[in-house]
């Protein structure tokens, strides 16, 4: 081996004038190809996913609801009526919810909590009946935290709900939304919304999703280039990230 | 016995080597195929190399070469405010031009007394991904192709695994009732893996505890990509693309690709191609003490933020009261986001009034209409 190396070596030395020769050949050969590549055979790029618009409106920071003020005011058929409009005169019984006559759009879930007079004012219709008295409409999570006291105190600590405005206790912005601004009191649970579209990053795809057939067909840009040159190439490029 | 090999095939060792004089001794002799072979290799493993550094050049466009005083911009850290002021009149200009929108860019210094820590409670959250995009509307990430910081994940109810999530979820309706959802972006580590591992000093973590990317700085190697064990930090391969005035004026349908113009040298100013971006706790609002947009826009309240040193704020309340925890603590990262639950009320579930409809309920009973 040292032997056929130390020949080898040799001749290589005799032989430079002519090899860097060649060397200078090769190199302006190169740099034409790469300018050929650069400037003269095109290039495809691969075609990006429109990303999905989403409506403005879905990213409203308005709160979701806007709570009966005090005194309490609805809207009947166009014409604004006040709790005591009707009830000084009429004095419904205490019915299930599903046997009213009136207030028939008001849907009753919130669990055992199923009589109106468990929270509204039987005296006062203005106000709302408390565990240990009365309170407004305004002020109704007093009623809620005759109840859901654990809820009520990580309310006013900042750990349940929603604080608006600024993040400094001592800001004016700062603000607490009430229960009644996110929850409606008749049926408090969220009911399940659709969700805003999932991440549409190059590479799209996951293995046990449901609709990874379609994610795969529409969404992933490296498999519909793919399978418009006809590789298909990129089959396992299915993984995910 | 590679020797034997060699000395086996029955030639000289002269014979054996010195392929170039094959073809004769008239022919070249300073060309053998293995100096040819590893030339030519060399050669175009070279050229390629140099075809593909410069393949950008093709996608130049006039004002996307920096001026001289562009070029000559200093670090974020070193540069004096008459040396800020003309670095954000150069942004300015330049976003003008781009989008055809005078931004209000400033360089928002942090607050006094201030660290920021962000509480999220995984009871609360349906997976909506409201905070996805309203991230994206308030800090300009490229549309097309889609950049996102929050990454929000569905998790099998009973495990904190992530391997088993999934962010890819497509449902009609969330939340689902066998999953819990899990969003996940910049954690703004009191020990961060990215910011030890930049080369050029790029990204920093602040006094406020953010951990911020000078984008002029940057020469986006991705190593801080690498070294982030959340997935919080985003590469801009391309220019980031969103819709100028003109475009949305032609397409109402696209208002939410348009740019918003309040701005900051640190935080949502739109990022050059080449670039690393992350989560800043939108500090262009909370230095001036507003809340994140990923907070003010989530429908059931499950974001919580504040000012930690501050013993009345709402996360200080969350950290001493409730049971929280971070993601991946075995990595010793120090997270400044915190996740935690609600404690159930065992007796909730098993009150058969609750599914029947029954009588009211005894005065001070917690029930489970809260859940």
């Amino acid at each position: 081996m040292s032997n056929g190396k130390a020949q080898h070596h040799g001749s290589q030395h005799g032989e430079r004038s002519t090899g860097s020769v060649s060397a200078w050949l090769i190199g302006p050969a190169f740099v034409l190809l790469a300018l050929l590549i650069l400037f003269v055979i095109p290039t495809e790029e691969i075609p990006l996913v429109a990303t999905p618009a989403v409506r403005a409106a879905s990213l409203s920071t308005a709160p979701r609801r806007t709570p009966l003020g005090d005194p309490p005011v609805i809207n009947i058929n166009g014409v604004d009526h006040r709790c005591n409009d009707c009830h000084s005169i009429i004095q419904p019984r205490d019915v299930p919810p599903d046997q009213l006559q009136q207030h028939k759009d008001v849907v009753l879930r919130h669990g055992m909590n199923n009589r109106c007079y468990n929270c509204h004012d039987e005296a006062n219709r203005e106000l709302l009946h408390t565990i240990d008295g009365t309170t407004t409409y305004t002020h109704s999570e007093k009623l809620c935290a005759s109840c859901h006291g654990r809820m009520y105190r990580d309310w006013t600590r900042g750990a349940h709900g929603k604080t608006m405005g600024s993040w400094d206790p001592d800001n004016p912005a700062f603000h607490r939304l009430t229960c009644v601004q996110c929850h409606d009191p008749h049926s408090p649970m969220f009911d399940p919304i659709e969700p805003l579209p999932g991440p549409h990053t190059l590479r799209m795809g996951h293995p046990g999703s449901a609709h990874q057939a379609e994610v795969r067909a529409e969404r992933n840009p490296l498999l519909q280039w793919s399978e418009r040159e006809g590789t298909g190439g990129a089959s396992s490029n299915g993984g995910h990230d | 016995m590679d020797l034997r090999i060699f000395e086996g095939s029955g030639k000289s060792p002269g014979e054996a080597c010195s392929c170039g004089s094959r073809g004769g001794a008239g022919s070249r002799p300073g060309m053998t195929r293995r100096s040819f072979l590893r030339a030519s290799v060399g050669a175009a493993g070279g050229m390629a190399a140099f075809a593909a550094a410069i393949s950008p050049l093709r996608e130049l466009e006039a004002g996307d070469v920096p001026n001289l005083d562009a070029f000559l911009q200093k670090h974020y850290k070193e540069m004096t405010e008459e040396e800020m002021e003309a670095a954000l009149a150069r942004i300015r200009e330049r976003v003008e031009q781009r989008y055809h929108v005078r931004p209000e860019i400033r360089d928002i210094k942090p607050m006094d007394g201030v660290e920021f820590v962000y509480a999220l409670n995984l009871s609360r959250c349906i997976g909506c991904r409201k905070c996805v995009h309203a991230c994206v509307a308030e800090n300009n990430q490229s549309r097309d192709p889609e950049i996102q910081y929050i990454r929000v994940i569905e998790m099998p109810r009973g495990t904190t695994d992530i391997e088993q999530g999934d962010h890819h979820y497509d449902r009609p309706r969330v939340p689902d009732e066998n999953h819990y959802y899990m969003p996940v972006q910049c954690h703004q580590c009191a020990n961060p893996p990215c910011t030890k591992v930049c080369p050029v000093e790029a990204t920093w973590t602040e006094p406020d505890g953010i951990t911020v990317v000078d984008y002029d700085w940057c020469i986006g190697c991705r190593y801080c990509e690498a070294a982030c064990p959340y997935w919080a930090r985003r590469f801009n391969f391309t220019e980031p693309r969103l819709a100028s005035p003109e475009e949305i004026a032609k397409d109402p349908e696209i208002e939410s690709k348009r740019l918003n113009p309040n701005m900051s040298y640190l935080s949502n100013r739109p990022r050059p191609k080449g670039v690393m971006e992350k989560c800043h706790f939108c500090l262009h609002r909370t230095r001036e003490g507003r809340m994140p947009a990923c907070l003010e826009v989530c429908p059931v309240g499950a974001r919580k933020f504040g000012n930690v040193l501050d013993p009345e704020s709402d996360v200080s309340n969350i950290l001493r009261t409730k049971r929280v925890f971070v993601l991946k603590a075995e990595l010793g990262t120090l997270p400044r986001f915190f996740y935690y639950f609600d404690e159930r009320d065992p007796s909730a579930e098993d009150l058969p009034a609750m599914k029947h409809g029954g009588r009211t309920a005894p005065a001070g009973d917690e029930n489970g209409g809260a859940s």
